[in-house]
């Protein structure tokens, strides 16, 4: 999983030059692929050029970064639920561990 | 730095309206003014996206043209769904910096006119072009707010509906609301599920609507003692806390500070309730009530209009609608009809009020505190 750290302790999921805490450049790493949602939901109005529903987590990453992102299966809308994220056609899913 | 003082503040009843911007901003401005004030040495307008909404650019100048006032310098604040009090924001400045004696503000939106699907593609476009791309939308990140606040301190899905109940009963008493109806628990709960846990009356509607304020540098019966103005991180991934806004926190202890006034020296504030949840976390953002205690506060009746710190008693963004950029300027106008024994059957005993306006998803968030005088 992409991210970028900061000297200023800041971390972000995802590739991003200037650090939006302090302006100093990031440095791009690497986390691991093991995630927990943090808050979900379910949307049924969406934007136009969507199709609902769409399932949305937020996941906690590695050292504390986040990331939004759907979610496959609504078995697995639940806080503290844990699992990874995948990538398909180049967006990020969350899918949920074997219970 | 000169002393800043409001003047006339004008309204138009909020809702589905068939008129042009333009034609309610005239209407607030009629409102506002008297035939002995024509004249003002600056207009700023308050309007978050005409381009799309309605389909006029240059809006500030099609503004000064419309109202007569010719040859005024006039100029249009986007600040997102802040854009009401960030006109009124440099409104104040410009007097305060005494450069400009009296300056008229406006502010309104007109957004019935769209299908419900591309109005909230424009909304969305509020978000983080990452956060967007999944098909978040403004209530899809307030759903994660709420979902995440419901799990740390225990609020049910009762209990959240009790936000939009009261504020619907405050909007029966405003005449400019665009819903003067009773709501119940059960009602909320029936409606439309828009995104999970949040139905469609615990989200603000769409509307149409305007505002108009006048400040001066000549001495009325209301001051402006102090506006605090602050960002957080455009994303919401970004973020350190789901269930608190730092862009309220810091904006309000900047108010706070520049006025001199305490969070237990407000005697009524009319808050940003975009969504329900935004009732409770709000005061507790801006310190009359501790992390978590916004909830008891709500079902004790403290935020109503006999309560402690009365809060939204315009029925806020819920009842009294939300055309996006004139909703800041809205809240300027219920505090000084507050502060001037005006506000009618809605009127609570106050001397100093506060308005709490945000921008996007609680990122661009602006504070203002008025005071009788
Ligand atoms: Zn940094």
């Amino acid at each position: 999983m992409q991210a970028s750290t900061c000297t200023c302790g800041k971390i972000v999921a995802l590739n991003r030059e200037l650090c939006p805490n302090c302006g100093k450049s990031m440095t791009a790493i690497e986390l691991g692929n093991d995630v927990v949602v943090l808050t979900y939901t379910t949307l049924y109005t969406v934007s136009e050029g969507f199709n609902a529903p769409i399932f949305l987590v937020l996941v906690e990453l590695e050292q504390g970064a986040k990331l939004l992102c759907e979610c496959k299966n609504e078995n697995d809308l639940e806080i503290g639920r844990k699992g990874k994220i995948v990538v398909e056609n180049e967006k990020y899913y969350f899918v949920g561990n074997m219970k | 730095m000169a002393k800043v003082y409001i003047s006339g503040v004008g309204i138009t009843k909020f809702g589905r309206r068939k008129e042009s911007l333009q034609t309610l901003m005239y209407e607030a401005y009629a409102h506002a003014t008297t035939a002995q004030e024509p004249e003002f040495d600056a207009i700023f307008v308050g309007c978050m996206n005409p381009d799309e909404f309605v389909g006029d650019s240059n809006f500030a100048t099609l503004i000064a043209d419309h109202l007569g006032l010719y040859q005024t310098p006039s100029v249009r604040i986007d600040n997102a769904p802040a854009s009401g009090s960030a006109a009124f924001e440099q409104a104040f400045f410009s007097v305060a910096s005494g450069h400009y004696e009296k300056v008229l503000v406006l502010a309104g939106e007109k957004m019935s006119a769209l299908p419900t699907s591309i109005a909230t593609r424009i909304l969305s476009k509020l978000i983080d072009k990452y956060e967007r791309s999944t098909g978040a939308t403004m209530p899809a990140l307030a759903a994660l707010v709420t979902r995440r606040y419901m799990h740390d301190y225990g609020l049910s899905r009762e209990e959240l509906a009790l936000a939009a109940v009261k504020n619907h009963h405050n909007g029966t008493l405003n005449p400019y609301a665009q819903f003067q109806k009773e709501i119940t628990v059960e009602d909320v709960l029936k409606s439309k599920m828009i995104a999970d846990p949040l139905h469609l009356y615990d989200c603000a509607s769409i509307s149409d609507g305007a505002c108009a304020v006048i400040l001066t540098s000549s001495k009325t019966d209301v001051k402006v003692t102090g506006i605090g103005h602050a960002t957080d991180f455009l994303s919401l991934q970004y973020r350190d806390s789901l269930t608190s806004f730092n862009a309220t926190k810091v904006a309000a202890k900047r108010a706070y500070e520049r006025a001199h006034r305490q969070p237990k020296d407000i005697d009524v504030a009319e808050v940003h309730d975009a969504f329900t949840i935004l009732e409770i976390v709000n005061p507790e953002d801006l310190g009359f009530f501790k992390p978590g205690e916004g909830i008891a506060a709500l079902i004790e009746g403290k935020t109503g209009l006999n309560g402690e710190i009365p809060i939204n008693p315009s029925g806020g963004l819920k009842a009294r609608g939300h055309p996006v950029g004139a909703t800041g300027l809205a809240q300027i106008c219920e505090i000084v009809w507050q502060l001037r024994g005006e506000a009618g059957k809605r009127q609570v005993p106050a001397n100093i009020g506060l308005c709490h306006n945000i921008g996007g998803f609680v990122n661009n968030n602006i504070v203002t505190i008025l005071e009788s005088c």
